[in-house]
């Protein structure tokens, strides 16, 4: 029973994306404003 | 080669050129919000999957809706391959697929890459085909251009990091562009011949009198958006090459046309969204390069045939009644 296995895997993957993509929430608010709020 | 093999080649191209700019123009009508002859069926979209179609998000947030998006559609896919054997519409019952090629076809259809290790009509249940990967050849194409008109509206915009609704650009594109071409598309295949029902296989018996299963099922429906969301996993193992897939001349070129529809326009779309139609037009000409590069390579090998059926007598030599060259079909 791989199952488990292939959707931790998939589990993973995603969620180190979105802590890559959520990491980089900074960019792209320079000068903007935005880069001062919380 | 013959001449009317090239000229065919040209006549695709210029038709390609023709489409660019009306589907062009009506991709930003679309990812702008002024198309909404489904309007109705839109907002309870929206109002059933608590989106707010008002919100404008970071680019961080449409990445993360993306993600979040495909890590869901490509778990449900997964779940539902390896349940197979225990869904509805499978009338031939079908096992589960075994757990290695479940997980590989679940992430190839959730990114568009559709590479297809199974042999559709021996692996898959009317449910698998329809429910999972349909659903992925219209959603990984309408998140893939979501994705590109995110792109778009960020060089657009140049600053602020803002790039739309992802959740509403998911929903327009298939509501708008995928989901009714492709249902025009489906109705000329069945008009051409290709299958489109719910029967069991029928067993026929061939001239040598052997038994062969002829496998059925939805095919029509799934080529359509197979072609125009670029996919690549078809109903049948042989994919195009089957007959009941793509019958005749017409579907072939109506699916060879239907898979440049949507890219054709996006740059286009591209140009008008950045204010420089020249820079739209330019990535229409490299992507046309590579295509003309692609498609005279191989009308060239196909072309020449192939010398071992040549040794063997088979006429690979063009003429009224012979399309000659290699032909797989």
């Amino acid at each position: 029973m791989l199952d488990v296995v292939y959707i931790l895997v998939t589990l993973a993957f995603f969620a180190l994306m979105l802590a890559y993509v959520l990491g980089c929430r900074h960019l792209g608010k320079e000068g903007t404003g935005e880069e001062d709020r919380p | 080669m013959t001449a009317i093999g090239w000229l065919q080649i040209l006549v695709f191209s210029l038709a390609l050129l023709a489409i660019t700019k009306p589907v062009g123009v009506f991709l930003v009508r679309v990812y702008d919000g002024s198309v909404h002859w489904l309007a109705p069926v839109e907002r309870a979209i929206y109002r059933l999957c608590g989106i707010d179609p008002a919100e404008d998000q970071h680019w961080t947030r449409y990445a993360a809706s993306l993600l979040v998006f495909s890590a869901v559609s490509m778990l449900v896919t997964y779940v539902a391959l390896r349940l197979q054997a225990h869904l509805p519409l499978n009338p031939f019952h079908r096992a589960a697929v075994p757990d290695r090629q479940a997980f590989e076809t679940a992430a190839s259809f959730t990114t568009n890459t559709n590479w297809q290790s199974y042999s559709g009509e021996t692996v898959m249940s009317y449910l698998s085909q329809m429910m999972q990967l349909a659903f992925h050849n219209f959603a990984s194409a309408a998140s893939g251009v979501a994705a590109a008109v995110a792109l778009a509206r960020g060089i657009a915009r140049r600053s602020g990091g803002r790039l739309g609704n992802f959740w509403t650009d998911l929903v327009r594109g298939t509501l708008y562009v995928f989901l009714p071409f492709s249902f025009v598309l489906a109705l000329l295949f069945v008009q051409q011949g290709v299958i489109q029902n719910f029967h069991p296989y029928v067993t026929a018996a061939t001239l040598e009198n052997a038994k062969q299963v002829l496998a059925m099922g939805p095919v029509a429906s799934q080529e359509a958006i197979k072609q125009l969301g670029t996919n690549g996993g078809g109903f049948f193992n042989a994919n195009a090459a089957h007959p009941f897939e793509n019958p005749t001349p017409w579907t072939n070129l109506l699916s060879t046309f239907a898979i440049f529809i949507v890219p054709a326009g996006l740059t286009y779309m591209f140009g008008r969204m950045v204010k420089s139609q020249k820079h739209g037009w330019a990535l229409w000409a490299a992507m046309f390069a590579l295509f003309l590069a692609g498609v005279t390579t191989a009308y060239w090998a196909e072309a020449r045939g192939n010398p071992i059926h040549a040794a063997r007598g088979v006429d690979i030599v063009a003429s009224g009644t012979n399309p000659s060259g290699n032909m797989e079909g």
